[in-house]
């Protein structure tokens, strides 16, 4: 279930950032724009439209999406240490 | 305590460099043609089913989710590139040409999907007509103790004046346990639009003999007199018909819980007033016309015979539609309609 509702965040992260671009106020824009850079963008990873009509994303694209992805791993990988090094999982 | 902090700092660095590739790659993302964006979905709901397994509410829930992002872009694309907001009677011009194939997809895979049926129901029929009506049979045909299904499904024969079928429905959908009775009148009330007086007559007696609520009866002995009336069936196709839409309406408003349905009813009965109200000022302004020889000027001029057709009237003179808006003259004075900053749709 949490798999499936971070790919639902994931792909319709573009939505928040549309939100926060269209509400009058600012306090509620800046929370909506927080959240879509807090929140993994997987949008980036979805070429599926383009490649079936055989349309090749730029190389300059192509790395800075696997940059986000290294970067947003490693995020994580750090957060999850935080929480986990103090526990007792023996 | 210190590599707790140096994770802090690693997780904050983190978030603002992703924040940074995540900005730059929102403005070099590659643009896919519109005419590929808006391609018919791969898979179809018999497809989707079996490949889900047993997620189907799951992946129905995501479909619903894509519908509604799926106009909600749409309308903020529209609202982003035109002046005002968008009006009901501009759905149209949205192009929501994947609309039907992802409720259909929802729906299949969540037959029991009420909430899908009853925005298809809404938005549908200015989309694809017959698609809103293959999604509400499809809804009755799984969801047969649904009676408001019907009654979306008879609201839209009756839009297109299918009468005939708008009664078959009504009546099917009105004899449900739990369904008001109402349902039956409307079907009585759609064979009366339809021009058969007769059976509309037998369906309100029945209706009459068989109901013990009161109100249903007042109702009844109301439509019976108004089918005995020579002079009313004369105006059937006039003041008749606007009769007919208004206790649709009525009906619409009172059954729904959705605000957008309630909002959508709320518009077109302001638009079934302001229709009445126009037509009132026209034949104001076409006797001064008579009587002056000219259209009139402003008006101040038509402002008493206004007053005496009570129509209500703003500070300046002007008449004012039920959004209080002032309605405009144009054609030099002798014709009359909606502002275009009014809420009323025409």
């Amino acid at each position: 279930m949490l798999t499936f509702f971070v790919f639902v965040i994931g792909h319709f992260s573009a939505d928040l950032k549309a939100l926060s671009q269209s509400t009058p106020s600012m306090p509620t824009r800046w929370f909506f724009a927080g959240l879509y850079y807090l929140l993994p963008n997987l949008a980036n990873y979805n070429a599926i439209t383009a490649a079936a009509h055989g349309l090749s994303p730029e190389p300059s694209f192509l790395i800075t999406t696997i940059l986000y992805g290294v970067i947003y791993v490693g995020v994580l990988l750090a957060a999850t240490t935080l929480i986990f090094r103090r526990r007792n999982l023996k | 305590m210190k590599r707790d902090y140096v994770l802090v700092l690693a997780i904050t660095a983190g978030l603002t460099a992703a924040a940074f590739v995540a900005r730059w790659n929102d403005g070099h993302r590659p643009d896919v043609p519109a005419q590929f964006a808006e391609e018919q979905l791969y898979l179809n709901g018999p497809t989707m089913k079996r490949i889900t397994l047993a997620f189907n509410g799951i992946a129905a829930d995501w479909y619903w989710m894509r519908s509604l992002q799926y106009v909600g872009r749409k309308i903020i694309n529209y609202e982003d590139t035109h002046s005002g907001k968008l009006r009901l009677s501009d759905l149209k011009s949205l192009d929501l040409r994947l609309l039907p194939a992802l409720l259909r997809t929802a729906t299949t895979l969540d037959p029991k999907f009420l909430d899908a049926y009853y925005y298809g129901a809404v938005i549908l029929p200015d989309v694809d007509e017959n698609e809103a009506i293959a999604l509400l049979n499809q809804g009755i045909a799984a969801n047969p103790e649904q009676w408001k299904l019907s009654q979306h499904l008879g609201y839209i024969y009756w839009q297109h004046r299918e009468y005939q079928k708008a009664s078959e429905v009504y009546e099917t959908g009105g004899k449900l346990p739990d369904a008001p009775p109402w349902m039956l009148a409307m079907s009585a009330r759609m064979k009366a639009e339809g021009g058969a007086s007769q059976a509309a007559r037998e369906m309100y007696v029945h209706l009459y003999e068989a109901s013990d609520d009161l109100n249903v009866k007042g109702m009844v002995e109301k439509q019976l007199m108004r089918l005995d009336s020579l002079d009313e069936r004369a105006h059937e196709s006039g003041g008749g018909a606007s009769q007919a839409a208004r206790e649709m309406y009525v009906h619409l408003y009172e059954a729904s819980d959705d605000l957008n349905v309630k909002g959508m009813v709320e518009k077109q009965l302001m638009r079934l007033d302001s229709l009445d109200e126009r037509a009132k000022i026209r034949v104001v302004l076409s006797d001064y016309a008579k009587s002056t020889g000219h259209c009139a000027a402003s008006w101040k001029e038509v402002a008493a015979a206004l007053r005496a057709m009570r129509v209500r009237l703003d500070a300046s003179g002007a008449p004012m539609d039920p959004s209080n808006t002032a309605y405009r003259l144009i054609t030099g004075g002798c014709e009359v309609d909606v502002d275009d900053n009014s809420p009323v749709p025409r």
